[in-house]
Order: structure tokens, then C-alpha cells, then sequence
């Protein structure tokens, strides 16, 4: 697997082995996830060329990364539709079956769709919701804290960041379980499987819902200006037009599937690390100063998100390599996160590491727009699993990570036990999932907030 | 103690936001740093001060003792 030099027609391409849907991977992951393994090659190729799916560069570098995703002109996330390539290219390796949202534009198309939603999610409006966040903490852990034992993956993990995800958004909650469980379970199945047919049966279930939710949407137009997500999308202009029914889709599917399981792998990787290093887990839960770094940290060495791709606008050299026009390139974020150039000690766990400057969130223009909503959820939960589950254990035999780690690593399932505890009561019931009259509040303070945003950048311009 | 925040060099990566949210918040216009409010830092967030200077990629933050 060392490096090679090719001679090709053009240029001299550095070229090794590497396949980030290779089934292999999972059997290679130890305790410190896939990026370790993708980067491995990475001090004689922190910038090379696979023959892999039809060809491709990958950027395991820092360095060469950063280059790439901060040159959004020269590195596109958008699909190309050419006679000879139909629908091609965006931010996945091969293609993804349908636009991942306002991730694969770019330029002023996204930036516009970027910027009406910003306000929303921005930390001050984020910060009303953090009631919300306790409230459903507390409602999953109460299912199963008198158990002593659940799946931290499916009874926790999962459906916290899916029920806020929708509160967001505005879309009703009756429906968070197979919504969830849509999310989850494409991810947890490999192509061609019994398995993979039931997750692509839930996925179809829950577009087919979201059509409805924004036909009925649409219908129905807010009186003072939005109230949430989906009222922005629906009816808020956006560069002088509203959008279509289909780009409102594909934009909320990107809002759920960028928000729901990336979250919920995270936390799964951080609660499984710390339940096979208690010592590690004792010390968080009796210093809760070090929640801020040990949080950035997990994002660090567990990037959910392992990769993105962009595709060369122009020819262009990236280091001593020279890009051809239209080759893809694969950003592989959860390589970068362990470049020793950048990380001391870059295969330790360091709970209190700072700086760390990971790559998790991505780089540039299309940054994780939800990133303030990720950080307040991993840290109430990580910080209510310890307080209430404190002596929680792992048995590693059980623990099953995903059969593809090429876009997310992640679980199928994280069995845990812990000294049953007392439930603490909440207004969220999962069986029912009524709105809360907290989820209320927290939503229209946040509407006011975002008004207020929307209202400083009108006079800005 | 004062801080600043060099815009031109800020690039959002939001590390400042994780270490002194009560003193910079990213704002959603620019997706850029900003100050809460003013320069001066109160003594009880000069120890966020110093870990968002340090944290930050971009070293967009300097602090200075008065």
C-alpha cells in the first residue's frame, strides 16, 4: 500500500490504495474509529489518486483538505447535468441518488438558501431551544432508566436529535418514530439486503410524509411572517421567488438527514469510548469543566461525517499534484482530524485537548449549518447520561458499527447497562408525542430572535 | 483585559463560540466573529478570553493585558 508514482497522459499522479465504501474498513476500526485507517497512507499521500469507483483524489491531509474545501470556486458541490453525465457528481463518491439539499449547490443559489435559513439556527436562537433539549433528555432516559439497561443507540441517541430536528423545523412529531428509524436504518443495511429493502420501504413512508407535510404547508401560510423551518422554506422568498415543492424537499431532507444520525453517532462513539475507558468516563463526570474540550474532542477522532467529495471546476494543482478538470476529489475529514502536523499526540484521547482545530463540521462556505444545534445536544445528553447513568458499561462483543463507514461512521446498536435510577418526569411523552407547551415557547422565542436577525441583516444591506 | 477579533482572518470555524460563548457569538449575517459587547473583558471571562485566543485556527484573536 506504499505510494506510487503513475505516468499518466497528463501529469504524474501519486496513487495508492484507497476505498472509503470498502467493507474491510470496519473490520480494521479499533478504538479510535475509521480515521486512523483512511489516513494511514497519509505521510507519503496526504493527497492522492484511487482508481477506486472510476477514479477519484483523496484529501487525507490537513493541509490539503483545507485547500480544497475553502475553494469553493475552483472545488464545486454541485450536480452537473451534461448529455454525457447525467446528475452527476455533487458531494458523494458515486454519486448520491437524489440532491442532498442546498449541500450539493453552489455560489449565490446556495448561499441564498444558506442565508434564510441561518438566523434559525443561529447560537442565540439555538439557545432557546436548550429547555427543549432538557425536557427530551429527560423523557428518553426515563423509558428506560428503571430497566437498567437499553440500546444507548435506539432508545437514546436516535430519537433526541430527531424529535428536536422536527420541532425545528415545525414538522408534526406523531410520526418521529419511523422518521427516526428511516435515518437510522439506511445507514445500518448494505445494498441488496432484506434489510436494506424494509430501511429504502421506511425512507419512501417518510418522503411520501414530508410531500404531504409541505402540500399542507403550503396551503396554509403564516400570517406574521415564519414561525419555524419549514415556514421559511415554504413561503419565505428566497432571492426574489419561492421555492418549488421540490427544492423545499430535498432541502428538508438534507435539514433531517444532516441533523438526525450525525448526532446520533457521534453520541454513540463518545458514550461507547468512555464506557471502554471508565476511568476516562469518572473523570468527565466529576469535572464538568471539561465537557467544552472532551465534546470537541469525540467530534474530532469520531467524525460522523467521515467524508465529502467536490469535483475540480478547472485544472488546478493541489500541492505538487496536478487536478484535471472534473476529477472528483474525497475531503476525508475524519483522516484530516488525526494529521500529526496539526494534532500533537494525534492517536491519544485527550479530554481536555485545546487548541482543536478538527475538520468535523467541514470547512468553507458549506460548513455545517446546524453545528450550534449539534454541540447543545451532545452536551446535555452526554452531561444527563453521566449524572443519571453514571456507572454505565459497554459489553464490546455487542456493539455493531455501521457496514459502511463511507459518508458516516456509526452504529447499529450499543447495548448498555447501568444501576437502575429514578425517573425525573417530563412534558415530551414519547408515546404520544404531543406538542410541549416548552417546545412552544422555545419556538416562538426563536422565531423572535431570527425576526430580530433578519430584521439587523435588511438594514445592513 | 482586551480583546479583538481580526474579521479578515476569522474564517467561522466557531472554536471562539465553545470557549467564550458570553463574550463572541458568530454572527448569522457574515458568519463571522463578533464581540457580545465591546472590548473590554470582565475578569471573570478573562480565562475564556485567553483559551478562545488560543483556539482559535485562524489566530484571528489577540488578547492584551491592560
Amino acid at each position: 500500500m506504499t505510494g506510487t508514482e503513475e505516468k499518466t497522459d497528463t501529469t504524474t499522479r501519486r496513487t495508492a490504495e484507497f476505498d472509503h465504501h470498502s467493507p474491510d474498513l470496519k473490520n480494521q476500526v479499533g478504538d479510535l474509529g475509521v480515521g486512523p485507517i483512511l489516513g494511514k497512507e497519509r505521510a507519503s499521500c496526504p493527497f492522492g489518486w484511487t482508481e477506486a469507483h472510476g477514479g477519484y483524489w483523496f484529501a487525507t491531509g490537513y493541509k490539503e483538505l483545507k485547500r480544497v474545501a475553502t475553494d469553493d470556486r475552483t472545488f464545486t458541490s454541485g450536480r452537473r447535468t451534461t448529455v454525457e453525465e447525467l446528475d452527476s457528481n455533487g458531494v458523494g463518491i458515486p454519486t448520491l441518488p437524489a440532491q442532498f439539499g442546498f449541500l450539493e449547490m453552489d455560489g449565490q443559489d446556495h448561499q441564498v438558501v444558506r442565508r434564510a435559513l441561518m438566523p434559525w439556527l443561529a447560537s442565540e436562537a439555538v439557545a432557546r431551544w436548550r429547555p427543549v433539549i432538557k425536557d427530551l433528555t429527560n423523557a428518553f432516559l426515563d423509558e428506560v432508566i428503571e430497566k437498567g439497561e437499553c440500546d444507548f443507540l435506539e432508545d437514546i441517541a436516535s430519537p433526541i436529535p430527531a424529535v428536536l430536528t422536527m420541532m425545528l423545523m415545525g414538522a408534526p412529531l406523531r410520526k418521529w418514530k419511523p422518521w427516526a428509524e428511516a435515518q437510522h436504518q439506511q445507514m445500518a443495511t448494505l445494498p441488496d439486503t432484506p434489510e436494506r429493502a424494509r430501511a429504502e420501504q421506511l425512507v419512501g413512508e417518510h418522503v411520501q410524509d414530508l410531500i404531504e407535510m409541505i402540500a399542507e404547508r403550503r396551503a396554509t401560510p403564516p400570517e406574521n411572517g415564519p414561525r419555524d423551518l419549514l415556514d421559511v422554506l415554504c413561503h419565505q422568498e428566497i432571492d426574489g421567488r419561492l421555492l418549488s415543492d421540490n427544492e423545499i424537499l430535498i432541502h428538508c431532507i438534507l435539514l433531517i438527514g444532516g441533523g438526525v444520525d450525525t448526532t446520533t453517532s457521534l453520541m454513540g462513539s463518545a458514550v461507547r469510548w468512555l464506557a471502554q475507558h471508565p476511568e476516562k468516563r469518572d473523570e468527565l463526570r466529576d469535572d464538568p469543566n471539561l465537557m467544552k474540550t472532551a465534546i470537541e474532542e469525540f467530534l474530532r477522532v469520531f467524525a460522523p461525517v467521515t467524508g465529502l467529495a467536490r469535483t475540480a471546476a478547472c485544472p488546478v494543482q493541489v500541492g505538487d499534484q496536478q487536478v484535471a478538470e472534473g476529477d472528483r476529489i474525497y475531503l476525508a475529514y475524519a483522516a484530516a482530524n488525526f494529521d500529526p502536523e496539526v494534532f500533537d499526540d494525534a492517536e491519544t484521547v485527550k479530554l481536555d485537548r485545546w487548541p482543536n482545530k478538527h475538520t468535523t463540521f467541514g470547512l468553507g462556505k458549506h460548513r455545517c449549518i446546524g453545528l450550534h444545534v449539534a454541540r447543545e445536544v451532545i452536551n446535555t445528553v452526554l452531561t444527563e447520561v453521566l449524572t443519571r447513568m453514571p456507572d454505565f458499561t459497554m459489553d464490546a462483543d455487542a456493539i455493531e458499527m455501521y457496514p459502511d463507514l463511507a459518508v458516516n461512521q456509526g452504529w447499529v446498536t450499543l447495548p448498555i447497562k447501568f444501576t437502575p435510577g429514578p425517573r425525573v418526569g417530563s412534558e415530551f411523552k414519547p408515546a404520544d408525542a404531543a406538542q410541549t407547551k416548552v417546545s412552544e415557547v422555545a419556538a416562538a422565542e426563536a422565531t423572535h430572535v431570527a425576526a430580530e436577525i433578519e430584521h439587523r441583516t435588511d438594514e445592513a444591506l | 483585559m482586551r480583546i479583538e477579533i481580526d474579521e479578515d482572518l476569522c474564517a467561522g470555524h466557531t472554536m471562539c463560540v465553545v470557549a467564550a460563548h458570553d463574550l463572541i457569538e458568530i454572527s448569522p449575517e457574515t458568519e463571522r466573529a463578533v464581540l457580545r459587547c465591546g472590548k473590554d473583558v470582565p475578569p471573570e471571562l478573562e480565562d475564556a478570553a485567553l483559551m478562545a485566543a488560543a483556539g482559535c485556527p485562524e489566530q484571528a484573536i489577540k488578547v492584551s493585558k491592560d
